[in-house]
């Protein structure tokens, strides 16, 4: 077998596009010109060539075994961002589960951290956070979830305010914020409703201290008018209590 | 070059920064240096500590390649500032292949996976004491215990510094138990220790005939644990194994002797409880349920504190004290009695703050996680994670062996995280089935979908290749042999309407097409379709003076059916409602095979099953319940309607074939009927490991009428066979009761067709687990079964069963679903002769 003319013609296949044909031929070339000058050119067109097969797992995978094997090669930037940007194209919608999304999030990370004053930082950046608001979304979405279970089994107002405060705390400058707030405060709202007369006087004046937080982050929300109705109700409720 | 100029790098003092000025690499023989410097992340000009983080991490890349077995980098001269590196790297052989004698195919398979050396790695002395320790040890665990292996290296001539490893193993013979002897034992007889030891028997002894006579050491050792625990668990907590021999024989046997020291007998005495402050100690005690003057059973104890469903610890951990721990001490032993305190720490309890759910790649997230029944802001509880796992295991999205709660607490702030970790399975099932039956083909295609999603129907992009991801079930089958009969039937379930509450809407509807067979098939037909559920009736009609191929003779059903069903709380939550609107329309025309020929029957009838289901998995169940009562009922028509239905019924029997003809049309126009089933089943795990189990199951079912005239001839029940409801006709419900051909219990009425009103069936089956992976499931199981049914009341008697006994298994694959075989004998004689004996069944995508 002619290693030689399979090199050259793997390079001519990956530059005509023909990602397959070359994929196979550099498979088999990887093992034979390992530790040779040709190595580092392998490693990178056969990761490129996956990925050009949109095969990111193993794209991904490839890209981060080159950023490892040579890394004081020229071709490390564009393979770092790559790595990461495999993960990114792996990252599933949000009701499903995120693994690759949080791997596409530290892949950039480094990324950002190692090349700081990369072309590509811009984008990594841009890429982080629609990422980013994936998880938000996905917390946003459970607690929905719960706030719509309601009192099926259990107290799931609960539930809701828990979660989306969680949410509010992993990711404080996400563009759900309103949503995440106001579901906060309608969960608090009609927890206090439900609650036993023990509790509800505290549970509405939290509800109403919600109201004030919410109205001072977002004074032209979209919520405005359903949140001076929460207002209202919860401050007759405790006034009715305290005539009493 | 002198060793003297080589400098002398400190440890002990601060690393100093030098430039390096150059970078060689020595001991190499086929790659280009200059590659191997650039592997090193090093550079010339670079600046690095010295000693430092840069020569570290340099070493480490060098390892990870996994080309050399050793690398150094030295400095070989530094001078103003700058440092000259040496990078010294030791390449091994490498290997090109192993080759095994000695060894069956399948032990190379097995033995190769363990050595686990690739071909074009490094073959140094350390691999190769490895792999042959590894496959000792695998023959000696295996009984095997003179085991030798030897690993000669051999040059590869075709490789430049490759070799090939000839690995050569001489298993020898097992090695097996002689005599087994203990000595000192009072308590226990010989016998009785010698069962202790299950998996160390001795040869040549009639109650150890199927037991194994292998000696391996590792069960060896841990059945002389089980023998401590013997004692220990009748209170002899001070025994031990005063020693124990193993003596070599000439022939590959060996001689045991055990000699242990019993010790007194313990009892427990007072039993206090310090630093409980939830629970008094009185209740602590009583759900101990041990006392003072009971035998000291260590093991009884742990299963009573921790292990058991109701014990002890359990208290604290289902009410959020996960931090929560009972240390039983011994405070005092006098004479035989052993006083105990319990020490309880209480700690925290831990309120739930965030559930993760991991590995739902197809599942939309909020379908599992309304079934999660430990939610954020709750008190910590195990009973509700056990729970959970249930839940999580009946939807069918997710490998039910393998969901892994993980629970990970916070205790400064007491809270806990729990991370729920499943793997998707495969649940879509296919059935396409064809066959040459009657002269023609006959052919059905099933799908179905259990992880539908209707609202990503319009989305493109969750076509993989269907919409998938809402838990939703669609199936559709298609039935037909061409020119005499097609079905076509639709199904979709939404098990969660709204998304708010589990209550499920369930559609369907379905639509057959069946017209007469010509004669010149009869005998065919006849036989092809005795195979199904369908058949029989073809037997007790002389239809050969029909004409052939008459195509104007039909019967034509549709239906449609809206149930929904909801979760109930009350009397428990494991109770469900289902309700139901059907609704089924029959239009016959010169039907010659039923008791109705001419004319339509509509059937309008409301269902409503209350059940409990409580069983652990749906698959290879293990414990818990099922059990339903259903009625189902039309409205009754003839109490509404002021017709002569008595004069009508007597037309249909004497009258001449007009006149009988209309009457069955006019009694028959809206069928009316009220039915009753119901039907339970325990499963009941018989080993400590779970593995085999016991399933008792009951049915019965009632078809009544409101009047006497107006008997519904449908909604009938057949009884016998396999219980494949393929073919079921006339609405009516196959039930299978192995050892008997198809329907062969099912009593007739006077015209001959099928009059099953009354039924019962008892089944106990035994089942024993072959594999339990994702990809297959494989069961096999012993049955006894008894039923049998009736046409009227007066005639009922439930002691007068058919019964039968078999054998079989069942193989579920995740795209075809279950399926099975038995054989049962049936040992009574039927209605129809000869249909009991020896028989085969076949099941497909049913549970019996």
């Amino acid at each position: 077998t002619d290693y030689e003319l399979k090199y050259s013609k793997a390079m001519e296949y990956y530059e005509q596009e023909d990602f397959m044909r070359s994929a196979t031929l550099l498979n088999e070339l990887q093992s034979v010109y390992r530790g040779t000058d040709k190595s580092e050119t392998i490693n990178y067109t056969y990761a490129s060539c996956l990925y050009g097969l949109s095969d990111f797992i193993m794209a991904g995978h490839y890209y981060r075994q080159f950023v490892k094997t040579f890394p004081s090669s020229e071709r490390n930037e564009e393979c770092q961002f790559m790595s990461a940007y495999c993960y990114y194209m792996l990252s599933p919608k949000p009701r499903l589960d995120q693994t690759d999304t949080y791997n596409a999030i530290n892949e950039f990370q480094l990324f950002v951290n190692l090349y700081p004053s990369s072309s590509r930082v811009e984008e990594a950046n841009r890429l982080m956070d629609e990422l980013r608001d994936k998880l938000v979304y996905k917390s946003y979405l459970s607690a929905k979830l719960y706030f719509d279970l309601g009192n099926y089994m259990g107290n799931n107002y609960l539930s809701a305010v828990i979660a989306a405060q969680n949410s509010l705390k992993d990711f404080p400058d996400t563009k759900y914020r309103e949503e995440l707030s106001f579901l906060i405060l309608e969960a608090k709202y009609i927890q206090a409703e439900n609650s036993v007369e023990a509790k509800k006087e505290e549970r509405m004046r939290d509800a109403i201290d919600e109201y004030f937080s919410f109205i001072n982050e977002f004074p032209e929300s979209d919520y405005m008018k359903k949140a001076v109705k929460i207002y209202n109700a919860a401050s007759k409720s405790i006034n009715f209590e305290e005539t009493n | 070059q002198n060793q003297d100029n080589v400098p002398v790098i400190s440890y002990s003092a601060t690393p100093r920064k030098y430039e390096i000025a150059e970078i060689n690499v020595t001991g190499i023989q086929n790659y280009d240096p200059k590659i191997l410097v650039n592997l090193s992340g090093l550079r010339v000009g670079q600046k690095l500590n010295v000693p430092g983080e840069e020569i570290s991490e340099a070493i480490r890349k060098y390892w990870e390649h996994g080309l050399f077995s050793d690398v150094k980098i030295v400095a070989t001269k530094i001078e103003s500032g700058k440092i000259w590196l040496e990078i010294q790297l030791l390449e091994r052989p490498r290997l090109s292949d192993i080759n095994y004698y000695g060894l069956k195919k399948s032990e190379v398979e097995t033995v190769s996976e363990k050595v686990a050396m690739m071909k074009g790695s490094q073959v140094t002395p350390y691999l190769i004491t490895r792999s042959e320790k590894y496959i000792t040890d695998y023959f000696v665990a295996k009984g095997f215990y003179n085991t030798e292996v030897r690993v000669v290296q051999k040059d590869d001539t075709t490789q430049v510094n490759h070799v090939y490893l000839d690995i050569t193993v001489d298993k020898k013979e097992k090695v097996k138990v002689r005599s087994l002897e203990f000595l000192g034992n009072t308590v226990f007889s010989d016998s009785k220790l010698n069962r202790t030891m299950k998996k160390t028997n001795a040869k040549g002894k009639i109650k150890n005939f199927f037991r194994t006579k292998k000696f391996i050491n590792e069960t060896y050792q841990e059945d002389l644990v089980a023998v401590i625990d013997k004692y220990n668990e009748f209170g002899y907590r001070d025994m031990i194994i005063d020693y124990d021999s193993i003596a070599k024989n000439d022939d590959n046997t060996v001689d045991i002797k055990i000699k242990v020291e019993e010790g007194a007998k313990y009892y427990l005495g007072d039993i206090s409880w310090i630093g409980n402050s939830i629970y008094p100690g009185e209740y602590l005690s009583a759900m101990l349920r041990l006392k003072k003057g009971d035998v000291f059973n260590q093991k009884l104890l742990d299963e009573r504190l921790f292990q058991d469903d109701d014990a002890v610890h359990n208290l604290y951990m289902n009410n959020g004290y996960l931090f929560s721990n009972i240390q039983p001490v011994e405070v005092n032993v006098y004479g035989d009695t052993i006083d105990l305190e319990m020490r309880v720490y209480e700690g925290k309890q831990a309120t739930i703050n965030n559930i993760v759910i991991n590995g739902n790649t197809k599942t939309h997230e909020h379908v599992v996680r309304r079934e999660v029944r430990t939610k954020p802001g709750q008190l910590f509880s195990k009973s509700e994670l056990i729970r959970t796992i249930r839940e999580l295991s009946q939807l069918g999205h997710f490998n039910p062996e393998n969901i892994q709660p993980d629970v990970q607490p916070n205790p400064e702030d007491g809270t806990v995280d729990l991370v729920y970790n499943l793997e998707e399975k495969a649940n879509d099932q296919i059935e396409l089935s064809g066959g040459w039956g009657a002269g023609m083909f006959v052919g059905s295609l099933g799908l179905k979908f259990s992880n539908f999603s209707v609202r990503n129907i319009f989305n493109k992009e969750s076509w993989r290749p269907l919409p998938t991801g809402d838990g939703q079930t669609l199936s559709l089958r298609a039935q037909t042999n061409g020119k005499y009969y097609q079905s076509y039937s639709f199904s979709f379930t939404e098990p969660w309407l709204g998304g708010k509450r589990p209550n499920s809407l369930t559609v369907s509807a379905y639509r057959s097409i069946q017209s007469s067979v010509s004669d010149s098939y009869y005998s065919n037909y006849n036989s092809y379709f005795s195979s199904g559920s369908y058949g029989g009736y073809g037997n007790t009609y002389g239809y050969s003076q029909y004409d052939a191929s008459d195509f104007d003779q039909h019967m034509k059903i549709f239906g449609i059916s809206v149930g929904f069903g909801k979760r109930l709380t009350w009397p428990d939550d494991w109770f469900s409602l289902y309700a139901e609107v059907s609704y089924q329309h029959y239009d016959l025309l010169d039907w010659q095979y039923f008791i109705m020929q001419n004319g339509v029957s509509q059937n309008l009838h409301f269902k409503f099953i209350f059940s409990r289901n409580s069983i652990d998995n749906p698959l290879y169940t293990r414990r818990g319940s099922n059990f339903s009562f259903g009625v189902e009922f039309t409205p009754p028509y003839s109490a509404w309607i002021d017709k002569n239905y008595k004069s009508l019924y007597n037309t249909t029997i004497s009258g001449d074939t007009d006149e009988r003809a209309d009457a069955q049309e006019e009694l028959y126009d809206y069928i009316e009927y009220h039915k009753w089933t119901t039907q339970g089943s325990i499963f009941t795990p018989l080993d400590k490991s779970e593995k085999l189990v016991l399933m008792g199951k009951y049915e019965m079912g009632f078809l009544g009428y409101y009047n006497e005239y107006v008997r519904s001839p449908y909604e009938k029940f057949m009884l016998g066979g396999d219980g494949m409801s393929g073919y079921s006709m006339y609405g009516s419900q196959t039930v299978g009761l192995r050892g008997y051909e198809n329907s062969s219990l099912t009593p007739r009425n006077r015209y001959g067709s099928y009059d099953g009103n009354i039924y019962n069936k008892l089944t106990f089956e035994m089942r024993y687990p072959l594999t339990l992976q994702p990809s297959a499931q494989v069961y096999a199981l012993g049955f006894l079964e008894a039923g049998n049914a009736w046409s009227d009341f007066q005639d009922y008697n439930p002691f007068d069963l058919k019964r039968s006994a078999g054998v079989g298994v069942r193989i579920f694959l995740p795209i075809f679903g279950l399926m099975g075989i038995d054989w049962g004998y049936g040992f009574d004689e039927a209605q129809v002769q000869g249909s009991n004996g020896s028989q085969f069944h076949f099941v497909i995508g049913q549970q019996f």
